[in-house]
């Protein structure tokens, strides 16, 4: 177990370093230099042409004529010691930026998964113990519908309806609760109907088990055979699931961000996509992905806590 | 023991004469009526061009944001671009790119899989973990990175989503190969010394090939969603093209007087990613079902 942990963590701190070297290539790879496009986006403005001079001295400051293979190892070496260098664009630490938009991503992220969970679990269970009746079908009906959305339209038409129609809830912004419902509701409806598909599948799975045949027989109540043996022993693929879809509401959170001027790792990702700050995307892009991978490496050791049987060598 | 050995070639050839669509239809009707939806999606992003009145592109500055009319089905635009035509139009650019996309997906992810699970060894080694990297990335966080990367256009848009798709067909087609390889068949057929692209593409292709199929119908609807996504971000199709998500975004800054212009492309990618999930689903527990019962399809 403890040699498995090891050899995991190693693995997972290979593939951030390998995704921090791709995500350096293909920033730097973008066409245009990026020193004159931020200038343009930070003093003259993107139609006019931007001052040789002002461009230059841009470089020379942020370290951007130095060599590629320089930059990245400073950008690397800074990053080890908790310095991930510095945002042209809002003139700030990008250690600093980052600190300050985590929260919001991680308060979304939760949100929404507790949303899922919550919604989504009794959903699949429901639809399982009824399988192949009315209710059932209209269940799976209803989930794959969801899933057909995309999650920025769901937004867009909750908004519409709630904050445009009926004035309840804020268009957008950062604050209390009522700032929260609307994003974590359209990250939820989309991953709590694949949550309830998941489960309906994997407990009608068990549900035809021998040893569920078997506690019938024995004469336990339904109601027991469903908690105490059904349901646990249906929940791997389903833990699996919520990681997975942890994973994918960090990512859908940069739409979701953008369109509710939400101030996480997203809307950061895509103001400095448009202002071509080099250091910000890299370190935003690696910031997210490390987080969803160090979700599923937990989801991974959950395993052995669901299912005593699974030993990992 | 593989369904392929036991009935051999020809009960294949049997069922294909009495024909599958018609045992598709008689024993799972919805599906069939799905398939045949489907069929009338890609007939309609044929035949668009001749059946919209209107210019998709023609912009008319004194017919901003109307309500729907007879000349203009659904309204029109912040441009006075017809809503209707430009719907259409969003299906045969969301079509197009999907199908292209998944079609390439299918035979770079499926041959990467099949020749890395046939070969093993050091191999499948390197190339298990190259895929295994390929899905460590959030799909909308590679789209997003390597579409600033390529910049927008058609061409573009299909390399980007094989790029982020093609490593979970990989696996899934590993998987299968891997599961599969040390059947008896294949090992008598080794045996009998058939050379290797046989084996591989008469025997182990066709009895590994089923799931990968699933997965391809589910994701013509992902991708579809992506590219909604990425459009709707304002990055990966050029704005002359009409595609349905970066319409809705278009119509963000006027959805209190022309709420259609947000309304109805999503309406339109929600159709046509349902009918592409449904059938895979369909698909799916009809092969699962047919595994159990030892036929092949």
């Amino acid at each position: 177990m403890h040699r498995y942990i090891i050899k995991r963590v190693g693995y997972l701190v290979f593939t951030i370093f390998i995704v921090s070297v791709f995500t350096f290539i293909v920033v730097n790879a973008i066409p245009g230099e990026p020193a004159e496009i931020l200038t343009k986006h930070l003093f003259v403005g993107l139609e006019e042409a931007a001052p040789p001079e002002m461009v230059t001295e841009l470089s020379q400051r942020y370290d951007l004529d130095k060599s590629l293979l320089e930059q990245y190892f400073n950008w690397i070496r800074g990053a080890i010691g908790g310095d991930l260098g510095y945002s042209i664009l809002f003139n700030r630490p990008v250690t600093h930026l980052l600190k300050n938009a985590l929260p919001p991503t991680l308060i979304l992220a939760a949100a929404a998964a507790f949303l899922s969970v919550v919604i989504g679990l009794p959903l699949g269970i429901y639809s399982a113990l009824r399988k192949g009746r009315l209710s059932d079908w209209i269940v799976r009906m209803i989930t794959i519908f969801s899933i057909s959305m995309p999650v920025f339209w769901i937004a867009v038409i909750l908004i519409l309806v709630f904050s445009v129609g009926l004035g309840i809830t804020p268009v957008a912004g950062y604050g209390g609760c009522e700032y929260l419902i609307l994003p974590a509701l359209s990250l939820a409806i989309h991953s709590s109907a694949s949550l309830a598909r998941i489960m309906r599948t994997s407990l009608i799975d068990t549900m035809n088990k021998p040893f569920i045949t078997f506690a019938k027989a024995k004469g336990l109540p339904d109601k027991r055979i469903i908690i105490h043996h059904a349901l646990r022993n249906s929940l791997l693929p389903v833990i699996t699931m919520i990681g997975m879809t942890f994973g994918s509401l960090l990512a859908g959170a940069v739409v979701i961000e953008t369109i509710f001027s939400w101030p996480g790792l997203g809307n950061l990702l895509m103001k400095a996509i448009a202002a071509r700050d080099v250091v910000l995307i890299e370190s935003t892009i690696v910031v997210i992905i490390t987080l969803f991978l160090l979700v599923n490496f937990v989801v991974d050791l959950l395993y052995h806590v669901i299912d005593p049987r699974i030993t990992y060598e | 023991m593989s369904r392929a050995f036991v009935y051999g070639d020809s009960v294949r050839q049997d069922l294909r004469k009495e024909g599958v669509w018609s045992e598709l239809f008689t024993r799972e009707p919805l599906l069939f009526v799905v398939f045949c939806l489907i069929g009338l999606i890609f007939l309609l992003a044929l035949i668009g061009p001749f059946l919209v009145t209107q210019d998709p592109n023609a912009t008319a500055l004194g017919y901003k944001n109307r309500g729907p009319s007879l000349t203009h089905l659904f309204g029109t635009d912040y441009l006075g671009r017809d809503l209707f035509s430009r719907t259409i139009y969003g299906l045969r650019t969301s079509l197009f790119i999907a199908v292209s996309t998944i079609l390439l997906t299918f035979f770079v992810g499926t041959a990467v899989g099949c020749f890395s699970a046939y070969c093993g060894g050091r191999i499948d080694e390197v190339l298990a973990r190259i895929i295994d990297l390929f899905l460590a990335f959030p799909a909308i966080i590679l789209a997003l990175a390597l579409v600033t990367l390529l910049g927008p256009g058609l061409l573009n848009m299909i390399l980007i989503l094989v790029i982020v798709q093609w490593a979970s067909f990989a696996r899934l087609m590993r998987g299968q190969v891997l599961s599969e390889k040390f059947q008896e068949y294949i090992l008598s057929s080794k045996a009998a010394g058939l050379p290797g692209w046989w084996i591989i593409a008469r025997h182990l292709v066709p009895n590994t090939i089923m799931p990968v199929v699933v997965l391809a119908t589910i994701d013509i609807g992902h991708t579809i969603l992506t590219i909604s996504t990425l459009g709707f971000l304002g990055l990966g199709i050029p704005p002359t093209i009409p595609e349905w998500g970066s319409m809705i975004n278009a119509g963000l800054s006027y959805m209190r007087i022309a709420p259609l212009n947000v309304i109805v492309p999503g309406i339109a990618i929600t159709i046509v990613t349902l009918l592409f999930n449904v059938a895979g689903e369909g698909l799916r527990d009809l092969s699962n079902s047919e595994q159990d019962q030892g036929m092949v399809l």
